[in-house]
């Protein structure tokens, strides 16, 4: 009975797969119709707007429903949150679908990204009209590809209860009083890593590796997630932790209290910006568009500090008290581009081999 | 006369099995290649391309590179090691699980399975919260002694390392020894004994040989999981001088998506998991042995003193290594610091925070956790009774069919064991570019994928106990009418229902606590349970992400012991 209750379900899930790629088939070509027909005449457009964006954007304490509510509400446009998972995934999707393209707005690749973003050509540029709003050191693409929605930077955040002198600068870091102290990520895996290390970069240059060999006795571990070294630090298993300097707004915000803080550093702070840009070939493109001008209006602004715990990419936006946690840098650090792209690989590398951790 | 009809029998079975496995066989491996070959295949296939032309170059300047086999020869050994630990912890609780009958032993094996549902994150947490600086362990022991400086220091060295493996896998070898050694017969023991043989002879010259197909199963098992392992081995061992192949198959694939590189390394990663597997399998089917079933469990108050004495340090050592960690994010999740000195007090306030957070106008919250609960429970379901169909229809088929090249074919069932699970994530990925199985709905495509990553665990479970049914057992029930399949559910499935509920338990558990596929293949559409904790944790709300976890942990619970009470459901 059993055995041919397992070859009958076998055949009809099987059956039920190779129907799925037969349909595919007979409608892709379809779509394309579609797509070229709506880039034809965008007044007839449907009313739906697919967006990729990473899984905490989209999640229901992320950003995301609230935006998509909010926007439906005005425009009547339907809105599909797509979100299979960080945001290297996310981009590594669109890529992967360049041809045919399933989403019309990208949500999610920051500074560190863009390279990689504009070398696969899969975003379209949109001179926004709220542009003008945001500061030029946030623009951090100048084609307008990938549009700032907000900022932040890579910051060591610290636990006030434990630490009564907490370190100033790169440098202080690597002092004994600190030893076994810090959480760091893995450049390999995590984008606060990949900060730290081109942050580190930027501020030694050649000499980066020799900074690492010397910090190496304050770091207590290397987590391949920020979510899990940020996890060590708040169940106080090490004072000191990279993150960002928007951090301490979170604990402030919904958790009433000031103890843990992000630390200026001398040397100047690395700088994270995240963007969004509409998809090349994207069905709805115009959805799209609108869809970032809501994101840069006002309400949109606040709504995505407030829920992503970021500083809002326009300037104006105004902010609950608890943002005040957070510092502005006197010395933003940003590497090129060009140079991210040309080094990135070796510096990883030679990191690992040598950074004596 | 009689003996006639047994000869002319045993010919047409003879008859029978040579007619080819693998064509019985066929339905489950065009299963697997579609759910698993071919989104693998197409990453792998990428590491001997480069711009449209095929190529050994990547593969070349990974194997000649001194950085990767330094790392190969680590992620090797680290899994050995870890391995040989595992087993030599669950063996002792194999024999308890199997020869003792005591109370609380339903739970005690529902409790095991535990360290497979939790997301690694969680996991690793409750590690640090149990043996960190300012964990448990060395609270307990800092005040015993009085100091003030952490006085154990386990994490962030190699040590961490494999007893993190050893706590995730150690359920693996438990439950799998046990259910082998609960389809062992006694009377050779008995023999034994009778002509005067010391029980430590007995042990080393009968038990032990016994065991090793069975062992040999199980550590094949557990030493895939470590050298797949990821996570445990980065922030448990401190960084990047403990770094295994998962790491830079992750580095290089989903993070650089420099796809030729990473495709060559997974290829290499892939050619060795593969080998492995197939040597274990060729090793287990030659020590294999056709043992009768008799058997009888000792009351827990018959035992002697020595043995009561041992069985309950061995319990101790268990609820340290195991429920340690898991019991410290439980108890996490209820206990609130109000004053920034103070002791910490109990509390729901994560509890009431997941359902409402503070805030938040939405009542997303709530919906979320029902809708994740259901989830969960329902594609864990499936995949259980999906796999178990499934699997116990290919152990059949190849305990009972001869096969050409049957080695290989167990192996090719088993290999989704040994493939990374970025790789298949970004196969999934490339399957599903442009919204090409748009048309199957994500849940079916979730338990489909569930299925194929729980298989080898039902299959370890159920193959040595189907080849061990012996073989004259079938032929009367055969000679007295019981055929084909009245005879596979009245025999043989009664026969290996240890396996049956075993592996049963690993697919539930190993379906609630996936999270990359069903990520990947929903588009974040379907949010089960994991996928809710790691939104929280992702979003600074650690301790309601440990309130989840409790809630996942209570839900498996009852899941295994629901299913362990299947134990009785012949009679």
């Amino acid at each position: 009975m059993k055995k041919s209750i397992s070859i009958v379900c076998l055949f009809l899930l099987t059956s039920l797969l190779f129907a799925g790629g037969s349909q595919e088939n007979e409608t892709v070509p379809a779509e394309a119709a579609e797509s070229s027909e709506a880039a034809a005449d965008a007044a007839v457009e449907e009313k739906i707007l697919n967006i990729y964006c990473y899984d905490s954007f989209a999640s229901e304490w992320g950003p995301g429903p609230a935006l998509a509510e909010n926007f439906t509400a005005a425009t009547g446009i339907e809105v599909n949150l797509m979100a299979p998972g960080d945001a290297v995934t996310v981009l590594s999707k669109v890529i992967l679908e360049k041809e045919n393209p399933a989403g019309d707005l990208l949500i999610g690749p920051d500074n560190n990204l863009l390279a990689r973003v504009l070398a696969e050509d899969v975003l379209e540029p949109y001179n926004a009209p709220a542009l003008a709003g945001i500061a030029d050191e946030l623009k951090f693409d100048d084609t307008n590809s990938l549009l700032p929605f907000d900022w932040g930077y890579f910051a060591i955040c610290y636990d006030s209860e434990v630490l009564s002198n907490p370190p100033a600068s790169l440098e202080d870091l690597t002092k004994g009083e600190y030893a076994k102290s810090l959480v760091l990520m893995d450049p390999r895996t995590s984008s606060p890593g990949m900060g730290f290390l081109l942050w580190t970069r930027a501020v030694y240059g050649e000499d980066y590796l020799e900074y690492w060999n010397r910090l190496a006795p304050s770091v207590l571990t290397v987590t391949e997630s920020w979510s899990n070294g940020y996890g060590l630090f708040t169940s106080g298993e090490a004072p000191l932790v990279l993150s960002y300097s928007t951090s301490p707004v979170y604990h402030k915000m919904w958790e009433e209290t000031d103890r843990f803080k992000a630390l200026e550093f001398k040397e100047g702070n690395y700088l994270q910006v995240e963007g969004a840009g509409v998809i090349k070939g994207a069905a709805h493109p115009e959805a799209a568009r609108q869809f970032i001008d809501y994101m840069l209006s006002e309400e949109g602004q606040a709504i995505i500090a407030v829920n992503n715990i970021m500083m809002p990419a326009v300037g104006a936006t105004q902010l609950p008290e608890a943002f005040d946690m957070a510092f502005i840098s006197e010395k933003p650090l940003l590497l090129d581009k060009e140079e991210i792209a040309a080094g990135e690989k070796d510096w990883v590398q030679s990191w690992v081999e040598k950074s004596g951790l | 006369m009689r003996t006639a009809v047994s000869v002319g029998y045993v010919k047409s079975v003879k008859e029978e099995l040579k007619r080819s496995g693998e064509l019985r066989l066929l339905p489950v491996l065009l299963f697997l290649f579609l759910t698993f070959y071919l989104p693998v295949a197409v990453l792998l296939l990428k590491g001997l391309q480069s711009e449209g032309v095929w190529t050994a170059s990547w593969l070349k300047e990974i194997i000649l590179s001194p950085y990767y086999r330094r790392i190969f020869v680590f992620t090797f050994s680290q899994a050995l090691l870890s391995t040989l630990l595992s087993l030599l912890l669950g063996l002792p609780g194999g024999w308890i699980l199997s020869h003792v009958e005591f109370p609380g032993k339903k739970i005690l094996k529902a409790l095991t399975t535990i360290p497979f549902i939790l997301p690694s994150i969680l996991v690793v947490l409750g590690f640090i919260l149990f043996w960190g600086r300012q964990g448990v362990v060395n609270t307990l022991l800092m005040k015993l002694t009085r100091q003030d400086q952490p006085v154990l220091d386990v994490l962030y060295s190699f040590k961490a390392i494999l007893l993190a493996h050893v706590f995730y896998n150690f359920p693996i070898a438990l439950r799998l020894i046990a259910a082998w050694w609960e389809g062992l017969g006694d009377n050779q023991h008995q023999a034994a004994r009778t002509l005067g043989a010391s029980e430590r002879r007995i042990f080393s010259t009968i038990t032990l040989p016994q065991l090793l197909p069975g062992m040999i199963s199980a550590g094949s098992l557990i030493f895939l999981y470590c050298f797949m392992s990821f996570a445990v081995v980065l922030v448990l061992g401190g960084g990047p001088r403990y770094s295994t192949l998962e790491v830079e198959v992750y580095r290089l694939i989903k993070y650089s998506l420099d796809f030729g590189r990473g495709g060559a390394l997974a290829l290499v990663e892939t050619a060795a998991t593969l080998f492995l597997t197939w040597f274990y399998i060729r090793r287990e089917r030659k020590t294999i042995h056709r043992e009768s079933l008799v058997k009888s469990r000792i009351p827990w108050k018959d035992l002697g003193l020595r043995t009561k004495l041992f069985a309950l340090g061995y319990f101790v050592l268990i609820v340290i290594i195991i429920f340690g960690p898991i019991l410290t994010v439980i108890a996490q999740s209820f206990l609130v610091q109000t004053t920034r000195t103070g002791p910490p007090e109990l509390s729901f306030r994560w509890y009431r925070e997941f359902v409402a957070p503070p805030g938040s106008v939405r009542g997303n919250s709530a919906r979320l956790l029902a809708d994740s609960m259901r989830n969960s429970l329902f594609l864990g379901f499936s995949t259980l009774l999906l796999t178990l169909t499934i699997g116990s229809y290919a152990s059949w088929v190849l305990a009972r069919y001869r096969f050409r090249f049957s080695g290989l074919t167990e192996t090719v069932i088993m290999m989704p064991m040994g493939v990374s699970s970025v790789v298949l994530g970004m196969g999934y990925l490339w399957i599903l570019r442009g919204g090409r199985l748009g048309d199957i709905p994500p849940r079916l495509s979730i338990i489909l994928a569930h299925t194929v990553i729980a298989l080898p665990f039902v299959m370890r479970a159920l193959t040595p106990a189907m080849r061990r049914i012996r073989q004259n057992l079938l032929d009367a029930s055969r000679l007295m009418g019981a055929g084909g399949l009245r005879q596979f559910i009245s025999i043989e499935l009664p026969l290996v229902k240890p396996g049956l509920i075993s592996g049963g338990a690993f697919a539930l558990a190993i379906s609630l606590g996936e999270i990359n596929a069903t990520l990947i293949l929903s588009d974040a559409g379907v949010p089960t349970i994991p996928i809710a904790i790691l939104r929280l944790i992702g979003t600074y709300k650690f301790y309601s992400a440990c309130a989840l976890g409790t809630i996942l942990i209570l839900i498996c619970l009852g899941a295994f012991i629901l299913i362990d009470s299947f134990e009785g459901w012949e009679n």
